[in-house]
């Protein structure tokens, strides 16, 4: 065969209908009482299986690369506190000073009226 | 009768290219359906057909061939022959996202459909089967010479009308 014939030949044909499996068979006699995951992987098994297989090596990274991460979770709880503190050390700072000058920081204790019982006794 | 594993065999060893065969051959997915089925129920009705047959795929490649011109034969009334059912025939190869691709498959399914149903099955089982042209005698039950001939013609004239579809993918470097 020269060049065109080949690439005639490499030219890919249409698939037969999977359902036709079923059917022809059926007309030629063929019990259709097959194992339940025969006709539910038919009429690729193979791929179903890969796909199968792909789902297991992602679960598998996904509890590898999972157990890691609660470690790294737990590791950078006390630093998350930290921060929580630190920010609420900040919004300390940060309403002293923008408190208005005029406020009194402490209220000022005024003094009573002084009482001359004291005095009077040690006089008597 | 026939154990149901061994038709089970059968058609997943043979199906895709008997209905490759049969859908280039009549053009038409019905009546590939419909032949198929009989292939299969004179295999599940006769199971000793293929007891000492040395190449399966060729005796049912025979098989096939000679329900589809019974069938055909039978639809001569029809309003419609054959050739030109041939013209609506479009699902002869898979799809393709390449539009160069698609534009050449669809130009080869054309060209297909327009030579003889004999040339265009000698194509078929040479180029998509890989037979020789005695395994092709035999299946179609024809001369080995006659075989040759028809292929020359049906790859002669497929040849001059798809070259400029060719070159143009030739010259993309996709050969």
């Amino acid at each position: 065969m020269d060049e065109f014939e080949q690439f005639l030949s490499k030219q890919p044909l249409h698939s037969i209908p999977p359902e036709w499996r079923r059917e022809l068979l059926v007309a030629g006699g063929v019990p259709s009482r097959q194992p339940w995951w025969r006709e539910w992987l038919w009429p690729s098994p193979v791929a179903w299986a890969a796909l199968a297989a792909v789902w297991l090596v992602i679960i598998a990274l996904n509890f590898t690369v999972r157990l890691p991460a609660h470690e790294t979770a737990k590791r950078t709880s006390p630093a998350a506190t930290d921060i929580a503190v630190a920010f609420a050390e900040h919004r300390r700072l940060l309403a002293e000073l923008t408190l208005p000058e005029t406020t009194p920081r402490h209220p000022q204790m005024k003094p009573g009226p002084r009482s001359e019982l004291i005095l009077n006794i040690q006089e008597t | 009768m026939a154990a149901p594993l061994d038709l089970q065999r059968l058609y997943d060893n043979h199906a895709q290219a008997l209905f490759a065969f049969l859908l280039n051959f009549t053009r038409h997915e019905a009546d590939t359906h419909d032949v198929l089925q009989e292939v299969f129920l004179k295999l599940a009705q006769r199971p000793g057909l293929l007891d000492g047959v040395a190449e399966p795929r060729a005796f049912l490649i025979r098989l096939a061939h000679n329900q589809a011109i019974d069938l055909m034969r039978r639809r001569t009334t029809r309003q419609k022959s054959y050739e030109q059912l041939a013209a609506e025939s479009d699902t002869l190869f898979a799809s393709s996202g390449d539009p160069d691709e698609v534009a050449f498959r669809q130009g080869l399914a054309e060209v297909l459909a327009e030579l003889p149903a004999e040339q265009r099955a000698v194509v078929h089982l040479k180029l998509w089967e890989g037979m020789t042209f005695d395994a092709i005698a035999g299946a179609l039950e024809i001369p080995p010479n006659t075989a040759a001939s028809r292929y020359r013609y049906g790859i002669d004239k497929l040849r001059d009308r798809l070259r400029p579809l060719y070159e143009e993918i030739k010259n993309h470097g996709r050969v």
